[in-house]
């Protein structure tokens, strides 16, 4: 599911592309804060440290927080380059190579911590930027391949989102539409994959320390590797011609799949009147 | 945007950072290097507490046996000066008693001191002053009330450790 480009995609693969990677991005943010004491799928906390330590001229945490965050956004930003400059050429690892670098870091931070950390504090603050890195190649990789419909690392506008679409199904005309459906099951499938997953690094990172990283990195091949198996050849010559349509943005067809690709996000407005 | 274009603005972008890094860490004091030292604790005093339901008034500052009742089940038990060794090792000592040998660190950005006793038995303080002289750690207390407890420390001397 990981691989299947925008237009292919539908609100199955969307789920268990929600639930695998919550999954691990709850894994990998439960596991951080119990070895680093730091947060490492979210910067919304990183924003506020960031402010309040300017605010006290602690120059050294400010340098070191800013560059957290710079590598989130560094990770989101090489996540969306190399899907869009390799889709239609490598189409069918365009959307893989991101999850594969992802599975690499995560596989260093899981041998450095293992074999060599010291506990000193530059290491400390390099594995957790290692670490911001990977979710921020997740969350660009999430979002790009699913027009913007899943977005794991964080939960807080998932959360406004969740109740704000229960909110609406507490109207019947909006419980019966299916995307209103949907999107609250694929919301509430993130929330949840997120939280086992943290629950699970929980349990598993006082037992094994740094090895609970290998387990993250396994489930996310593991998944990569089905996906890649069962991409048909037919679906990935399809998106290429997709792909190279919407590049030349001239054929009809890329028009078709532009639209089809806004049709999958609903624009779900709140009626105000009866 | 093609990708040697893209790969281009990545590359002024490491680039750039690495600069700005090896620039700031320069001019900067590393944490570790800052706490490196001995330092003397001064008081001990409630940050943050719950009211007592009995009603009785509880002092923000300790007198010598609150501290030792809330201390009683902690590493730092009854030490008065803390040396942070350069080696990431702890002494802890308090005038005619034996020295208590542990290990540091600094975790998260520096902002948490974790404490190991050889037993591993492990403590976790947060550091929320530290400047050349004076160092502030807090620690969640529920002995006898539940409260934030903080402890201030004064530097006595430069750094003499090896």
């Amino acid at each position: 599911m990981p691989l299947r480009a925008t237009h292919q995609r539908n609100f199955s693969d969307d789920v268990r592309l929600g639930i695998m990677t919550a999954f691990s991005a709850g894994m990998i943010n439960v596991a951080s804060l119990i070895l680093f004491f730091a947060f490492t799928s979210n910067v919304t906390g990183h924003y506020a440290i960031l402010a309040e330590e300017v605010a006290k001229g602690k120059w050294y945490q400010v340098f070191i927080v800013f560059l957290w965050i710079l590598l989130f956004f560094a990770g989101s930003f090489l996540s969306n380059a190399i899907i869009i400059n390799l889709r239609g050429k490598l189409e069918r690892w365009a959307r893989g190579i991101p999850l594969l670098i992802e599975i690499t870091c995560l596989v260093i931070v899981g041998v450095y911590g293992h074999f060599y950390y010291k506990e000193t504090l530059m290491e400390t603050e390099i594995l957790v930027a290692l670490l911001l890195f990977t979710m921020g190649l997740q969350n660009g990789l999430t979002a790009t391949i699913s027009n913007f419909a899943v977005k794991t690392t964080h939960l807080t506008g998932l959360t406004t989102d969740l109740a704000i679409y229960l909110s609406m199904a507490t109207q019947r005309k909006f419980r019966e539409k299916p995307e209103v459906r949907n999107k609250i099951v694929l919301m509430a499938s993130i929330a949840s994959a997120y939280l086992v997953g943290g629950i699970v690094a929980g349990s598993l990172t006082g037992l094994f320390n740094f090895l609970v990283f290998f387990s993250i990195a396994a489930v996310l091949l593991g998944t990569l590797v089905y996906d890649a198996v069962t991409y048909p050849a037919e679906a990935v010559d399809e998106a290429k011609e997709a792909a190279k349509a919407v590049e030349n943005d001239a054929s009809p067809a890329s028009r078709k799949e532009v639209g089809r690709s806004r049709e999958r996000e609903p624009q779900l407005k709140p009626s105000y009147s009866n | 945007m093609n990708l040697s274009q893209a790969l281009t603005i990545c590359g002024i972008l490491v680039l750039g950072l690495i600069t700005t890094a090896f620039y700031s860490l320069s001019i900067v004091v590393h944490p570790e290097a800052r706490l490196a030292g001995t330092w003397k604790e001064v008081a001990w005093s409630y940050e943050k507490v719950d009211h007592d339901p009995n009603g009785a008034g509880i002092s923000s500052f300790f007198d010598n046996q609150l501290r030792s009742e809330i201390s009683k089940d902690l590493i730092i038990h009854d030490s008065e000066t803390w040396t942070f060794h350069k080696d990431r090792t702890l002494t802890l000592s308090k005038s005619g008693q034996a020295n208590t040998r542990l290990k540091w660190n600094l975790k998260g950005r520096g902002h948490i001191l974790g404490i190991e006793h050889a037993s591993d038995q492990q403590e976790h303080y947060q550091i929320r002053e530290l400047t050349d002289d004076r160092l502030v750690l807090h620690f969640n207390n529920d002995m006898i009330v539940r409260g934030i407890v903080k402890i201030e420390f004064e530097r006595t001397t430069e750094t003499t450790c090896h």
